[in-house]
């Protein structure tokens, strides 16, 4: 409620604990001594306080005091009111169609007020300065939150060259390909886990320091495929097990410019929900398609439902899918808003389609993609 | 022809030489497994778990630094790492330095990257750690390098020139440093520029005499 809407009330009146007199009837002067049982009570009823005087509390923060009804009451304070401050001599019906007024008032401002905000809110989610406030405002709770990145990059590093130690100790003489194609599983695995751990550290790093999203320093053009190939090739052997071997259809000889630091997270995001969602065998397909002047990346499998109203959300920071967290209860949550602000930045937006029908026990066939201005 | 008046030629000189007359240094506070693997493919390679000798990196006692950006050079320098390199970008020109780190990310640690010869992250395989380390020794001994090197530090106060480089390359061969100050001292009134850019000469003539000895 605002103050706003009083400067016309008739009678004294209390509102957030400020004390006004009415246009009509002035505030009595023995208020400015009293113990305020006007202002402590929670009765709805229309009370009498020692002075005599009588109050009717109208919400949580508005009292209305300082008025005598002639009907109520007739103790000796009352009388005394009724003999000594004649002018406050009021009808109930009078203080009750105040107090419809000031119900009335305040609706109408209080809709006015709700009309402002949800304009105010509209143009402030169409401009999507809500998505830099909410950042900025949550960062440093992130910070406190991903404090471990660190520590844990350094951990995956340790790994990484160390089991690089073993491979070479146990495989000399060969490049790394050929010793990990006659490593034991679990060397390979080692290896490979390291990669992918390194992976989502560096996408969350991103969050941490969007800056690095939009540094002119790093931008230069590059292969979309090779780099997509690249993430193929760190989350091949998380596919293998679930039983699923990644196809990719199409191919790119072109490149795209872009933030060389920053544009990894897309197919990274991409590769790396159709891993999350896809169930045990299913087709996940990567693929390209190029013109003269685009390239276009597409990453489709099988995943849980994206209901009519999520297929703008599923974009928005920390937003989950309903469906996605029935199935898969973690997920951070914040992967498709970086890979869709990437994009943003390169002029271009990521797209979401999903077929109507579920298709057996694979889920809903879906398939994200992406189109990049060709550079050369 | 009879070659008594012609100058010498800088060696050609294989990457197996290179490595068995070079020294590497890591500056890491944390282990560094793949200093045994280079230990086994033939180089010399120390690991300092601090800046354990100051003066001794400002002499250029090792061909390649790999530097940590962060947990090294407190004392020296309340920037740690980015302390160190800035300080021997000043006093030894020439010397190789690896931005070596797992904290590659922040804008505010760009700087670190880019006073660097070549920048490597600590989760980088063993291959490209190699790979890398046998670029810029190659590098190290090509003339090449310590061109380039004297147009860098002198780009401030001077444009490249054909006639720069041409200087630079008779003062490395003719073992005269003097030639390119005396050159640089009509063209550049800051002294400590015209200085750090004999250094490099130096640096450049007693790396040609390791081959000749």
């Amino acid at each position: 409620m605002e103050k706003l809407v009083l400067p016309f009330f008739p009678f004294p009146h209390v509102i957030h604990g400020e004390r006004r007199p009415g246009y009509a009837l002035d505030t009595p002067s023995c208020c400015a001594h009293c113990g305020r049982n006007c202002e402590k009570s929670n009765t709805a009823d229309i009370g009498l306080c020692p002075h005599g005087f009588n109050f009717v509390r109208q919400s949580q923060e508005f009292v209305i005091f300082g008025f005598v009804i002639q009907s109520q009451n007739t103790s000796a304070a009352h009388k005394k009111a009724l003999h000594q401050h004649r002018r406050n001599i009021v009808k109930r019906d009078q203080i009750e169609r105040a107090c419809q007024t000031f119900e009335a008032v305040v609706r109408d401002f209080g809709s006015e007020i709700e009309a402002k905000k949800k304009a105010i809110i509209d143009e402030y989610c169409r401009n999507k300065r809500y998505e830099r406030d909410f950042l900025d405002n949550i960062r440093p709770e992130i910070q406190r939150s991903f404090s471990f990145l660190h520590d844990y990059r350094q951990f995956i590093a340790r790994v990484r060259q160390n089991i690089n130690v073993v491979l070479e100790h146990r495989y000399p003489g060969v490049d790394l390909d050929q010793q990990l194609s006659a490593a034991l599983p679990a060397e390979a695995a080692i290896y490979w886990a390291s990669l992918l751990m390194e992976e989502k550290l560096q996408t969350a790093f991103l969050l941490l320091h969007p800056e690095r999203i939009t540094d002119p320093a790093q931008v230069s053009p590059f292969r979309l495929h090779g780099l997509v190939l690249k993430y193929l090739r760190i989350y091949n052997s998380a596919f293998a097990t679930k039983d699923i071997k990644p196809k990719v259809v199409g191919n790119s000889i072109g490149e795209i410019k872009g933030n060389r630091a920053a544009v990894p997270v897309i197919p990274h995001t991409l590769i790396d929900n159709a891993l999350k969602y896809s169930v045990r065998g299913a087709e996940v397909v990567i693929g390209f398609e190029e013109s003269d002047h685009e390239i276009e990346l597409s990453v489709s499998s099988y995943g849980p439902k994206i209901h009519g109203d999520e297929f703008e959300k599923i974009f928005q920071v920390f937003y989950r899918g309903r469906s996605a967290t029935l199935q898969e209860e973690e997920g951070a949550g914040f992967g498709l808003y970086l890979a869709q602000f990437v994009a943003n930045q390169m002029g271009t937006r990521i797209k979401v389609s999903q077929a109507e029908n579920n298709t057996g026990s694979f889920g809903f066939r879906t398939t994200f993609s992406v189109r990049f201005t060709r550079e050369r | 022809m009879f070659s008594i008046f012609r100058k010498p030629a800088w060696p050609e000189i294989p990457l197996e030489d290179i490595k068995k007359r070079t020294r590497l240094l890591v500056i890491d506070d944390a282990e560094f497994p793949y200093q045994e693997l280079f230990k086994r493919d033939g180089y010399t390679i120390e690991r300092w778990a601090d800046v354990l000798d100051l003066p001794k990196l400002e002499a250029g006692a090792y061909d390649i630094i790999l530097l940590d950006l962060q947990g090294v050079g407190r004392q020296q320098s309340a920037e740690q790492g980015l302390g160190i390199l800035r300080h021997l970008r000043q006093v030894s020109p020439s010397q190789i330095i690896i931005a070596y780190s797992s904290a590659d990310w922040p804008l505010k640690y760009q700087e670190f990257f880019r006073l660097a010869d070549e920048v490597l992250a600590k989760s980088s395989d063993y291959v490209d750690f190699k790979r890398k380390v046998d670029d810029l020794l190659k590098q190290r001994f090509s003339l090449g390098f310590y061109v380039n090197r004297v147009r860098t530090l002198v780009a401030e106060h001077l444009q490249g020139s054909d006639q720069l480089d041409r200087v630079v390359r008779r003062s490395i061969q003719d073992r005269s440093p003097e030639k390119l100050q005396k050159y640089l001292q009509g063209k550049i009134t800051d002294p400590q520029v015209i200085n750090a850019a004999a250094n490099v000469v130096r640096t450049a003539i007693a790396a040609w005499s390791l081959w000749k000895s």
